[in-house]
């Protein structure tokens, strides 16, 4: 029972930590423009987030010492202020189209999705429509420049976290355009997303 | 022991005996803070387990050793639940599983607090593995499923050793098909086959605690955390399931009854003592060696057995009542008979004969197998010799009040009232046919050794525990099947095989799951099926994945050597593995042989026959129901208590016989009588007799002795009324009112325990209420 549990735990799983929001804001650099911090952010990205664009991925296997790249669509499940989850659809090199839906007990072929994608998923929707707060639980963020130009790090604040996640660096402009995730096995993934042309909004 | 109270002093009489009894006591008062100490090294434990109190003897020696690794005492599953569906209510529940967790960090290790790379599987082992969900794959399949764990984010990480992805399958396997991981945290749903509504799903937390379940601190410090949450998140629902819950909320019940109950008989008493000898100054003279006897008994018990039982200490706050007859008597002789003039020789045999009769039957049940009976038994015994001591070498020493001794005093015109009440022809013959109708009425009497009778936690936490195990499918750990086989290999394939069986019991209603390592492992010729299949499609299909991805083609290489490499989990490894923790307790260690335990929970009485069945016609099987063996245990002890209590009053009837001869029937009369009325009145009452009910009827022959025996001792005059001056007569009222006053405050404080909401206690009680009531109704009859 007890590891069953803790099987289902493993991989990214975001438990409790001490909030980030005194920290970042007293790291943010003064400099800048006098309000933008991580809830102007939130709220700027939350205002823009799109449902769906395209991305490109870049991930890198520290293994085998080779990069895989891939391109597709992305869209939100849901009601885009609460989305329930998230589409993934690869279309180079390969087709595939992957529904990740966090709260559902069962991933759409019946089985249930495995703990990594879950989180991934979870940490994925995040970004897309800008729930810092969720994020805010987990990782100290520190925010630098402006609001059409910024970068953000997030550093992981629960050791079990920083065992999956070495480092998160996102940045962009009125919103999120790449995300670089480090392992600490020293594998790599890069995403680029783009607002894509066949999406509304 | 008869020797009489003025100079020159002989014997008990003499000085040193006091200071020695006094020293006796303090040394047990030093024993006692060592056990109570909260720094001291010997502090010990209060156990509230009614299995704690049953033989540990009558077990296989594999079934001893299938439970000694379900000791599960200090684990504890929280589940937070929200009240409606909204988003808002989602939310509260989110926060107060948070709340809650932060709450139980410095008291309990969470189980999702592990290191996440420990609990992985060996890379080697994972092609042996594949999940079920994979097995009907095409070659096609397999390669699409290669890319896609490429190219999805959160997808495989070991290309060289997992190019497949069966970690992710194998994973998601073994997980709990309601159980998921959302917003960081374990969400729990209805199982799908249970046809519940759809939930909004609970927040699990499982924890182990760090102290011990029964120790004090850690069960408030539980209880504040959990309090603290509820308190607020009040909309919040919460289940808990675990040993110390039941182990919290009993000793807290004791803890108020002690207070109630044990408090309000305690003024009960005081108030009657005070009323007949109006002497409030000397009331706590009275309790003293009550209060001796206790301590006594406490330190002396708790340092012999290591552990001291909360019934236990429920008997010792009843002991008041019985060790308060020494005191009666005394007290009474001395005011009414020898008016504080010494004299004293005509009491203590009377004394010495109650205490040895009590002595006998509390020693007969420290005979039984049973820890937690022989624990009462001898906290009993040494109580009554503590105040017997107390009352012989103190109490005569203490000067009477002038007033006391008065021909007039209250307690005198009491004692002549009850003298009056003389049972006539009439009476006599109502009371013989009171009996015989009592005896043939036994013929119906019946027992009830159901363990569930017993079970002192309130019903909501019984509830919820099984609700929490009925959402978890986590087997209670009470029903069972030791399975043994030459080899790992070969247990493996009959677990797997037995499978079936289990199948079909829960098709039919009868099981409603079950642990078993079939469900963690593959047999070991399934799993080199499974190595050979992985081997052939990593050099067949992996080029071609390879070269879609856009990867170099000698990776294959690299592959085909890690598969190569590979090897089956055998189930020894796979337990010492920290992922493999949920197969320990279904797997025992053993050289010679292989050993495999498969656990039930949710077992109805059709389907634990069935397994019974299953068991019995085979020699590799061992099923065990600890139900069912903890109530026949139970109900065995009931009756070997029987027959060594029955066995102990014949032999003191045979002692009274010696001194009493053709009177020994009063000093019967009381005891028994009083017994055959209340099995009588139990049984007319349909009320099954259980082991509880029995403690109280021993409770009833030790207070009924000591009325028989100075009955016998002090019978009325027939002249009485004429000689009231006799001492004699005197004499026999002093024990009269020394006798209603014993049975008065006896029924104050056992009496009042039928009102106990533990069960055990209630049932005690009950017993002693008509035990007692009958035998002071039958003591005019005795005394005539």
């Amino acid at each position: 029972m007890t590891s069953r549990l803790a099987i289902a735990a493993t991989a990214l799983l975001l438990t409790a930590g001490a909030s980030w929001a005194s920290a970042s804001e007293s790291s943010a650099p003064k400099t800048n423009a006098a309000k933008f911090d991580a809830r102007a952010l939130t709220q700027q990205l939350a205002r823009t987030a799109p449902v769906c664009g395209d991305f490109q991925q870049a991930r890198w296997l520290e293994d085998v010492g080779a990069e895989l790249e891939s391109r597709g669509h992305f869209r939100l499940i849901g009601d885009p202020n609460a989305p329930e989850g998230l589409v993934w659809e690869t279309t180079s090199p390969i087709e595939d189209r992957l529904e990740m839906r966090p709260d559902a007990s069962q991933g759409p072929n019946g089985e249930p999705l495995p703990a990594d994608q879950q989180a991934m998923a979870e940490l994925l929707i995040s970004f897309f429509h800008g729930d810092w707060q969720a994020l805010e639980e987990h990782f100290s963020l520190t925010l630098r420049g402006t609001p059409d130009d910024w970068q953000a790090s997030l550093t992981p604040n629960d050791a079990r976290l920083a065992e999956a996640i070495e480092r998160l660096e996102i940045d962009g402009g009125s919103w999120l355009e790449h995300v670089n995730l480090a392992s600490g096995d020293g594998d790599r993934l890069e995403l680029t997303l783009t607002a894509g042309g066949h999406c509304e909004r | 022991m008869t020797s009489p109270s003025h100079e020159p002093r002989k014997g008990l009489d003499r000085a040193v005996w006091r200071w020695l009894w006094a020293a006796a006591l303090l040394l047990c008062a030093l024993l006692l803070a060592a056990k109570l100490a909260p720094q001291s090294p010997w502090r010990g434990a209060i156990d509230t387990r009614i299995t704690a109190m049953l033989p540990k003897q009558e077990r296989s020696p594999l079934a001893a050793r299938a439970e000694s690794l379900d000791d599960t005492a200090n684990r504890l599953v929280i589940l937070v639940g929200s009240r409606d569906a909204s988003a808002a209510a989602r939310k509260q529940r989110d926060a107060a599983a948070q709340a809650l967790r932060q709450a139980l960090a410095p008291i309990a290790r969470l189980d999702d607090g592990k290191s996440l790379e420990s609990l992985r599987l060996p890379a080697e082992v994972q092609p042996a593995l594949i999940a079920p969900s994979l097995a009907g794959l095409s070659d096609d399949d397999w390669q699409a499923r290669a890319l896609r764990q490429l190219f999805q984010p959160g997808g495989q990480r070991d290309l060289i050793r997992d190019p497949f992805g069966l970690a992710n399958a194998w994973q998601s396997w073994l997980t709990p098909a309601n159980l998921s991981l959302s917003g960081g945290q374990l969400l729990l749903r209805s199982p799908a086959s249970s046809g519940d509504q759809p939930s909004n799903g609970y927040r699990l937390i499982s924890a182990t605690l760090t102290g011990s379940a029964y120790a004090m601190s850690g069960q408030q410090a539980l209880e504040q955390a959990v309090n603290g949450v509820k308190a607020d998140y009040p909309d919040v629902q919460l289940l808990r399931s675990g040993l110390v819950f039941h182990a919290s909320s009993g000793a807290r019940q004791a803890k108020q009854e002690m207070s109630t109950i044990g408090l309000g008989s305690l003024i009960g008493v005081l108030l009657l003592l005070w009323a007949v000898f109006r002497t409030p100054r000397r009331l706590p003279l009275l309790l003293v060696p009550v209060a001796t006897g206790v301590l006594f008994a406490l330190p002396l018990t708790w340092w012999a057995f290591g552990s001291l039982h909360v019934l236990t200490l429920a008997f010792g706050a009843s002991l008041i009542g019985i060790s308060i007859d020494y005191v009666l008597h005394l007290e009474c002789m001395r005011r009414l008979a020898t008016h504080g003039r010494g004299g004293l020789a005509a009491l203590w045999p009377g004394l010495t004969l109650g205490l040895c009769s009590s002595l006998a039957a509390y020693l007969a049940i420290t005979l039984t197998p049973m820890p937690g009976l022989r624990q009462m038994g001898m906290f009993a015994a040494l109580g009554l010799i503590g105040a017997w001591l107390s009352v012989r070498l103190w109490l005569p020493k203490l000067p009477l009040p002038a007033q006391a001794t008065r021909e007039d005093s209250p307690a005198a015109r009491a004692a002549g009232r009850l003298a009056r009440a003389i049972p006539g022809r009439r009476s006599w013959q109502a009371l013989a046919l009171l009996l015989v109708a009592a005896l043939a009425s036994l013929y119906g009497l019946r027992s009830d050794d159901r363990l569930t009778q017993l079970n002192p936690s309130p019903a909501s936490l019984i509830n919820e525990q099984r609700e929490v195990q009925r959402l978890l499918a986590e087997p209670d750990g009470l029903r069972y099947l030791i399975v043994q086989a030459e080899t790992d290999a070969a247990l493996l394939t009959r677990l797997h095989a037995l499978e079936d069986t289990f199948q079909r019991l829960n098709a039919r209603q009868q099981l409603g799951h079950w642990a078993s390592l079939a469900q963690q492992l593959p047999t070991l010729e399934q799993q080199q099926a499974n190595l050979g299949a992985m081997r052939e499609r990593t050099r067949t299909l992996l080029p071609q994945v390879l070269s879609t991805a856009g990867l170099p083609p000698e990776l294959v290489t690299r592959a085909e050597q890690a598969s190569a490499d590979a090897h089956p989990l055998r189930p020894a490894d796979w337990v010492a593995l920290p992922a493999g923790e949920m197969g320990q307790r279904l797997w025992l260690d053993s050289r010679s042989v292989a050993i495999g335990i498969v656990r039930f929970g949710d077992v109805t009485a059709e389907g634990s026959a069935a397994l019974a069945r299953l068991a019995a016609d085979d020699d590799s099987l061992e099923y065990v129901d600890q139900v069912a063996r903890l109530s026949t245990t139970l109900g065995r002890i009931r009756s070997e208590m029987a027959w060594l209590v029955g066995g102990a009053v014949i032999l003191i009837s045979l002692l009274l016989a010696l001194r009493y001869r053709h009177s020994t029937w009063r000093a019967l009369l009381p005891p028994l009588g009083g017994l055959v009325l209340t099995l009588a009145a139990l049984t007319l009452a349909g009320v099954g007799l259980n082991l509880f009910h029995l403690l109280g009827l021993l409770l009833v022959l030790g207070i009924g002795l000591d009325a028989g025996i100075f009955c016998a001792e002090h019978p009325a005059r027939s002249a009485e009324k004429d000689r009231i001056g006799d001492t004699a007569s005197r004499a026999s009222q002093a024990s009269l009112l020394a006798i209603s006053l014993s049975c008065a405050s006896s029924l104050l404080a056992f009496g009042l325990l039928s009102f106990s909401q533990t069960p055990a206690l209630a049932a005690l009680g009950l017993a002693c209420l008509l035990g007692l009531s009958a035998t002071w109704f039958l003591v005019p009859f005795a005394r005539s």
